[in-house]
């Protein structure tokens, strides 16, 4: 609770101020922009303990299993990654940029995932 | 007129036992003349512990037999749950960290793809293990058609010996031909259709398309209805050709032993009584061979039921708490899952059914 509450004032401080100096230096708004989210980010660092925690737990669970975990893991990254990249160009007004990133972040998912697609398919080949 | 004398004749054969024979060296005698002595020679020894000791004389223990069966029927669903505990506890590991990275995740496509690797995975893990299983249950088929083919001429010989003599040979040979004819199909057709039910079910799970959904429920309907078909033309087979022969049977028995009282003045009345000897003789032979192989078929099916059984629930629990963590794709492939589970135990089980019924009708065969 605390955390969010520093957060969301964080946010809406930093949102006021790129307010502020947008209209006389849009190129800094964005910069500012750019440092209040990355602090909001960071902030919530020690709540990914207890996701991280879960995961082990499921990890253990897993077993052998758990070569599929890291496929999942890069592609959730690859997520947090491209939204908060394209958002960013976004407020920087470029549009194309933003949208190239998040086609990029699907492709990259996507590549992710082949290995075990294709290990479906040759699993199926063997079925039939 | 040409049945009449096969009866007399093999009630001539058996009747060389000895008149001083007691009745246990009787039954043991025209047991060992069918074979029957060797009817548990197919069972493993765990197998023959739980049958217990085959016995000649009416003496069999049926109910202890029934209650170490089902005592081992419990302990085998129990050491399989034991054992699926792990497995199945990854896949719902797998099925609650996709979940969670779902959620976690901000974007819809890397959303949709950590729930295709989560699926996919899944159906890796799973079908891994559905491999061995069916393979049990083809092991398990073969094994029931191979005691077929040595229990049931035993069966069937101790019937004829006994008095069945024209509808013995007519229900050996249509059981025989029609157990191979559906055994053939159950291996050749119902196992391939199975299969690709399983890979239909994988396919669709992960990757939704409402025709190939379409053909999976087809290929789910076709194995079904393959397998009632053949459970129903093979009863409805086995009772025609039963109801034939059993009239003819019990006439032609009824004429024989006339005959004999009739025709010899003095020793007729003593062959005809010796002879309802040895025909009882053979009954009690041929009864407690068929309980011996109804048992015997239970034992078979036994360990993949217990097997079959608790995957299938378990599958259809993992389904149901996938369902509940929103993570659709896991849901469908399990509950497909569990629905190739039950396939495979409607299979063994008409294979079974066809066995008891062929057993039972050598049983119900004509008694004097």
């Amino acid at each position: 609770m605390e955390i969010i509450s520093k957060c969301a004032m964080a946010a809406v401080f930093g949102s006021l101020v790129c307010l502020l100096i947008k209209k006389h230096n849009p190129e800094l708004s964005v910069a500012v922009s750019l440092v209040f989210s990355t602090l909001v980010l960071i902030a919530a660092v020690p709540l990914l303990d207890a996701v991280k925690e879960l995961m082990t737990c499921a990890v253990d669970m897993l077993g052998t299993s758990s070569t599929m975990m890291r496929p999942m893991i890069k592609c959730m990254c690859i997520s947090f990654i491209s939204k908060f990249a394209a958002d960013t160009c976004r407020d920087a007004s470029q549009a194309a940029a933003a949208s190239a990133l998040e086609l990029t972040g699907t492709l990259c998912s996507a590549s992710v995932a082949m290995p075990v697609i294709i290990s479906m398919l040759k699993m199926i080949g063997t079925l039939v | 007129m040409k049945k009449i004398l096969a009866l007399v004749f093999i009630l001539l054969v058996f009747s060389g036992i000895g008149p001083k024979a007691s009745a246990e060296e009787l039954y043991t005698s025209t047991a060992e003349k069918f074979g029957a002595d060797r009817l548990d020679d197919a069972l493993t020894d765990e197998e023959k512990e739980i049958s217990g000791e085959l016995s000649f004389d009416g003496s069999y223990d049926t109910g202890g037999a029934l209650a170490r069966l089902w005592r081992s029927f419990v302990q085998r669903v129990v050491n399989e749950l034991e054992e699926s505990i792990a497995y199945f506890t990854s896949l719902i590991a797998l099925s609650l960290i996709s979940s969670l990275v779902i959620a976690i995740c901000s974007s819809k496509e890397p959303g949709l793809y950590v729930e295709i690797i989560a699926c996919a995975g899944a159906a890796v893990i799973a079908i891994g293990s559905m491999e061995s299983i069916i393979t049990q249950t083809v092991e398990a088929m073969y094994r029931l058609s191979d005691y077929s083919k040595a229990a049931l001429p035993v069966v069937f010989t101790a019937a004829a010996a006994s008095g069945a003599v024209s509808s013995s040979a007519a229900k050996f040979a249509a059981v025989s031909f029609a157990l191979d004819v559906l055994m053939s199909i159950a291996q050749k057709l119902i196992i391939p259709v199975i299969y690709a039910f399983l890979a239909l079910a994988v396919s669709s799970s992960v990757f939704p398309n409402p025709i190939v959904a379409a053909v999976q429920k087809l290929c789910k309907w076709a194995a079904g209805t393959m397998m009632s078909a053949m459970t129903i033309a093979f009863t409805t087979y086995i009772g025609m050709v039963g109801a034939i022969g059993t009239a003819v049977d019990t006439t032609a028995v009824k004429a024989a032993r006339s005959l004999i009282s009739g025709t010899l003045p003095v020793v007729g009345g003593m062959i005809s009584d010796a002879s309802a000897m040895v025909l009882s003789a053979a009954g009690v032979v041929k009864s407690s061979a068929g309980v011996f192989g109804l048992i015997t078929v239970c034992l078979m099916c036994m360990g993949p039921f217990a097997l079959l059984s608790v995957k299938m629930l378990l599958f259809k629990g993992v389904s149901a708490l996938a369902e509940a963590m929103d993570n659709k794709k896991i849901s469908t492939l399990f509950s497909s899952l569990g629905s190739a589970m039950a396939l495979l135990l409607g299979l063994l089980g008409s294979c079974g059914i066809m066995l008891f019924i062929s057993l039972t009708a050598a049983l119900k065969a004509v008694s004097i």
